[in-house]
């Protein structure tokens, strides 16, 4: 089955290096890109439990003349085949319905008009709101066009599902290129997320797969993301949907974005592992 | 409460996992979602599925695959079916009676039948397909009484005529018996392919001894694959 | 915090597991109450408003407070709520029927405060559509909290609309009925009972704050023959002035997206207008209801010529405030031109046969609101129960059935689909539950394809080909290009048989030669009523499916026919 990625195209030399992130992880993986040019200033998109409303930046509606031209040029250089959807529905007469049946989607760090008002390092609220009833990750870029050439996850020890670990062992399948697992033990042992991997029942295809498994039990989680290379691209759970959401969320991932300059890849707490 | 991998329970339930994972977010059907995986009362849906259409099973995926092209060994057919030698009678029907009353594992009021229904389909047309072999076979399937198919080896003591297409009088005859129409053509053809062989059949005239001969079935169903 | 989770999760109880009704009844007369406070605090917020605005009502700039009123409503809902312009009830109906009840958190409240502006201010506009709107975004709102599913997020979305007009009126009944008419298009038990807590509850709650008051009490009526056979006229009437204002309500909208001004300044300009009429036809201003009141005591003097001419205006001003950027609902301002058609065709009669003992003028004005409501909605029962409920008087009931049925049957004659629901069907985005579209939208392409096709090369001998077409169980190959897997065409065994047990051929011939090139194809995420029509134009009975250019596999009207069965049974399964 084809696996897609939604990428909402802002046509502006931002925008570009955005779209050339998304067309390097579609080509890697082998995933079909769904390219979005905004012609309203605002869209909604309707989860299984809940409707997002992303009004978007005013760059987004740059030039659409040229956008259209400005993706394909840029998919046919990648050689990536694109296509563009168009919305079909329509809450209200301004208000365009976004389809969510994607595998994948690319979000900024900020989607939203409000961009002004949040400081460098935080995500935007529609992008948080996105990941957090997305069934599907959201790929999250550098500003600049970037090249990975490894994959990192980021392994909690949490969730029942390690949907992150087999969100990267399929990615690391579909690229061919080296895995490392980061975990950030602090004072739980070693065995424990051993046991967490051999409950799963992937401890055989970690072993077979991954590269190296940094594992700290001590030093700052801020400090020891130096050892991330600087050319991988990280995967990220996000798990728990309420309380725990804000600690981890607060912490984990926000820390992630603001420390590292890796392109992430965010599963949400909703994230359903496709068949297959 | 059951808890079990989503696509698990489609299976089950004979859906498309999109189709079920839909339900579960519309609420038609009685299971709730964590997850990759659906929680759910057995009883309860098991009554939900009563209630929408009888093929839906919640017992366990033990079903086969269904395939419409069925694979049987020629070999074991042959193996079942046995071979035997100087087959008495002087004409078709006689040593066609004689061979089904030697058959094995099968009780004695089904062999009339079976001689009665291979009678049949030889008045409709003759089964000598040449060279002095033929393959005798009932008109349609056996319903009961098999549980593998077979193919018995004959050799009648003197060649009988058959009515072949060639005219030649049947030095050896197949005898096939399956339980399906599926088997039935997958052996016939099987055993044809064996046939189209002139050194197959030489080797038949040869009149060789059961073990000999499936040593030959067994290396020329490996030319087949 | 495990806890605070598990109760976020009421649907996964072992209590509320088997039947959910219960679940809903609680909810839902939560959500009533709440959509009570909604359009209790609407109610008091408008008369503190009208009040205020009430002594510059004649003073000679008094035209422009429509226009600011207006102009605020339209910046409120654009700019600072976001909210994509749209009607009220369009928009729940939507929600409903497209994607399973889902509403934004803003929807709560936006609708309140930009038709409290509009209305407010001397706007001809309804406060019923915001109050349901908000009723249905609080019901919605608080499925998604509880993590509830689509079905039973649709009921508390029923509810909501339930228990916000049974507050607004007062009307129990009519809040039940407009919530399964107009809003699910479904009758079945699983809804009902939920629906009617949560209308009981609204009403509850508006009688707790306000008083039990019918809104427009009457006093008793005798009716004789006379009028019973003036009934069929005022049927006429009445469905004559809701055609009128449908079209007028859409035409207005047309004129107003053509002015090349920004939204908020056209706004502004309706207001003026709306304004300036008001110093001609004071009546024609606001959401009505004491010139119904009036009206239905006979205490309204002016005759036959006025009355028209109300009517007329009314229709006016109403078109004008809505359709050039007002907020609000056409509910308020359908009862008061009902009335006035009422009163006119009432003048007509006294003076036509001035010999007759004619009943009250207050049964016509209430005959009128019940034809004008019926017309407009297309929808007979909320019309006549919402006459019976807020004027208290069951007396009427034979006329009024009479009025409400041959006016919506009038109506839909000339406009055969109702306000709320035009826009919808005409993009296609009407599901009513237990109809084909609904059953079609719901499936989508990817749960009936086929994927056990064979794939072959373009530069494949015949020869190859057909050592394929034994393995496949299927009659059609798609071709792809070796490199890059694109979809080349399809080879139709039906189309080739002839030549296929030419031995010929076999060294002869490659697939390129044979292929279909052009076939017609649907794509991925095409919907499945479109695939259908497509299919059924071209009598195919199945078509390859496209994504990205790539083959994905084969749609076929066999395996379509099972899914339906399955979808349409799952569907109807609680209709029982």
């Amino acid at each position: 089955m084809i696996k897609t990625l939604l990428h909402v195209f802002r046509n502006t030399p931002k925008g570009r290096e955005v779209l050339l992130q998304s067309l390097y992880f579609c080509k890697l993986t082998g995933v079909s890109i769904v390219i979005y040019i905004p012609e309203h200033p605002k869209f909604l998109m309707y989860f299984d439990n809940d409707a997002v409303q992303v009004d978007l930046d005013k760059t987004y509606l740059a030039d659409p003349a040229t956008a259209k031209q400005h993706a394909e040029d840029l998919a046919e250089k990648a050689g990536v085949f694109p296509k563009f959807i168009k919305p079909k529905n329509f809450t209200a007469s301004t208000l365009p319905d976004i389809p969510v049946h994607f595998d994948f989607m690319c979000c900024p760090r900020i989607i939203a008009s409000l961009s002004a008002k949040i400081s460098p390092g935080h995500i935007g609220p529609k992008v948080r709101r996105i990941i957090n009833t997305a069934t599907f990750p959201v790929l999250m870029p550098v500003p600049q066009f970037k090249e990975w050439k490894s994959l990192v996850v980021f392994f909690g020890g949490s969730g029942i599902d390690v949907k992150e670990l087999k969100l990267a062992l399929s990615l690391k399948r579909a690229t061919g290129f080296p895995l490392y697992i980061f975990t950030q033990a602090e004072k739980t042992p070693k065995d424990y997320f051993e046991d967490v991997l051999a409950k799963s029942g992937l401890d055989g295809e970690i072993k077979k797969n991954v590269k190296k498994w940094y594992f700290f039990s001590k030093g700052k989680f801020k400090h020891n993301l130096y050892n991330i290379p600087h050319d991988a691209l990280c995967i990220l759970g996000a798990y728990d949907k309420e309380f725990v959401k804000d600690l981890i969320w607060g912490s984990t991932v926000e820390l992630v974005q603001k420390t590292l300059p890796n392109t992430l890849l965010i599963a949400g707490p909703h994230y359903i592992i496709p068949p297959g | 409460m059951t808890r079990l991998a989503l696509s698990e329970i489609a299976k089950r339930l004979n859906l498309h996992t999109e189709t079920f994972k839909r339900w579960i977010k519309q609420g038609k059907i009685p299971v709730t979602k964590s997850g990759n995986f659906g929680i759910f009362n057995e009883a309860e849906l098991n009554k939900w599925a009563a209630q929408q259409r009888s093929s839906f099973r919640t017992a366990g995926p033990d079903e086969k695959e269904e395939n419409c092209f069925v694979s049987c060994p020629l070999l074991s057919a042959v193996k079942e079916g046995g071979l035997f030698k100087n087959i008495e009678g002087r004409n078709k029907d006689d040593v066609i009676r004689s061979s089904v009353s030697r058959l094995s594992g099968i009780p004695n009021n089904l062999k009339s039948e079976i001689y009665e229904q291979i009678i049949k389909r030889e008045k409709l047309s003759s089964t000598g397909i040449g060279k002095g072999v033929a393959v005798p076979h009932p008109r349609s399937p056996l319903k009961q009484g098999l549980s593998y198919p077979m193919i018995t080896t004959c050799f009648p003591d003197k060649p009988i005529d058959f009515d072949s297409i060639d005219g030649k009088p049947v030095f050896v005859f197949f005898l096939i018996l399956t339980p399906s129409i599926e088997v039935h053509l997958n052996l016939l053809s099987k055993l044809s392919f064996c046939l189209r062989d002139s050194t197959f059949i030489n080797f038949l005239e040869s009149g060789p001894g059961f073990e000999i001969f499936l040593d030959r079935i067994k290396t020329m169903e490996r030319c087949m694959e | 915090m495990k806890w605070f989770k598990f109760w976020r999760y009421p649907g996964k109880f072992d209590f509320y597991r088997s039947d959910d009704r219960l679940l809903l009844i609680q909810i839902g007369i939560v959500v009533g109450v709440l959509s009570g406070f909604a359009s209790v605090g609407l109610t008091w917020s408008l008369s503190a408003m009208l009040d205020s605005f009430a002594p510059f009502r004649q003073l000679w700039w008094a035209f422009l407070i429509p226009a600011l009123g207006l102009m605020l409503s339209s910046l409120f809902l654009e700019k600072i709520m976001n909210e994509g312009a749209g009607h009220g009830v369009t928009e729940v109906i939507y929600s409903v029927s497209k994607v399973g009840g889902l509403m934004r958190l803003r929807s709560c409240f936006s609708r309140l405060i930009s038709s409290c502006l509009t209305i407010g201010s001397g706007g001809s506009a309804g406060p019923e559509a915001p109050v349901v709107m908000s009723g249905a975004a609080i019901g919605s709102n608080i499925a998604r909290f509880f993590n509830l599913n689509e079905r039973q997020r649709i009921t508390l979305v029923g509810c909501g609309c339930a228990g916000a007009i049974s507050a607004i009126f007062n009307a129990p009944l009519t809040g039940m009925i407009f919530s399964m008419e107009i809003i699910l298009g479904e009758w079945s038990m699983v809804h009902i009972i939920p629906i009617a807590a949560a209308s009981v509850a609204g009403a509850e709650t508006c009688r707790f704050l306000e008083g039990n008051r019918i809104a427009f009490e009457s006093s008793a009526f005798h009716i004789t023959s006379y009028d019973m056979a003036a009934c069929f006229g005022l049927a006429l009437i009445a469905a004559l002035a809701s055609v009128m204002l449908t079209r007028m309500l859409r035409k207005m909208h047309h004129i107003s997206v053509k002015i090349p001004v920004p939204f908020w300044l056209r706004a502004a300009i309706g207001g003026a207008i709306v304004g300036l009429i008001g110093f001609a036809v004071p009546d024609a201003l606001g959401e009505g209801y004491h010139t119904i009141h009036a009206m239905i005591h006979g205490m309204y003097t002016a005759g036959l010529g006025v009355a028209a001419v109300a009517c007329l205006t009314k229709i006016i001003t109403t078109s004008l405030t809505l359709g050039w950027g007002g907020s609000g609902g056409v509910f308020a301002p359908c009862l008061v031109i009902g009335s006035f058609a009422g009163i006119a065709f009432q003048r007509l009669l006294l003076f036509a046969f001035p010999t007759v003992m004619w009943s009250g003028e207050g049964l016509f004005a209430l005959l009128g609101m019940a034809g004008m409501m019926s017309g407009l909605l297309q929808a007979p029962l909320t019309g006549l129960f919402l006459i019976v409920e807020i004027t208290g008087s069951y007396d009427v009931m034979v006329s009024l059935i009479i009025v409400s049925a041959l006016s919506t049957a009038i109506t839909h004659y000339f406009e055969p689909t109702s306000f709320y629901l035009k826009d919808l069907i005409d993009n296609g985005s009407l599901l009513r539950p237990g109809t084909d579209q609904r059953v079609l939208s719901d499936i989508s392409i990817r749960e009936v394809i086929e994927t056990d096709c064979i794939a072959v090369l373009p530069d494949m001998l015949l020869k190859d080909f057909v050592e394929i077409v034994k393995k496949s169980a299927r009659n059609f190959f798609p071709v792809e290009d070796q490199q890059t897997g694109r979809f080349l065409g399809i080879i139709n065994l039906n189309k080739i048989r002839p030549y296929i047990f030419n031995t010929f051929l076999y060294d002869t011939v490659v697939v390129e030669e044979i292929m279909d090139s052009d076939p017609e194809v649907v794509f991925y995420d095409d919907e499945l009523s479109d695939v259908l029509q497509e299919m059924d134009s071209k009598n195919y009975f199945s078509m390859p499916v496209i994504s990205h250019a790539r083959f994905i596999g084969m749609v076929s009207k066999a395996t379509l026919l099972d899914k339906y069965r399955d979808e349409l049974k799952a569907q109807t399964f609680h209709i029982v």
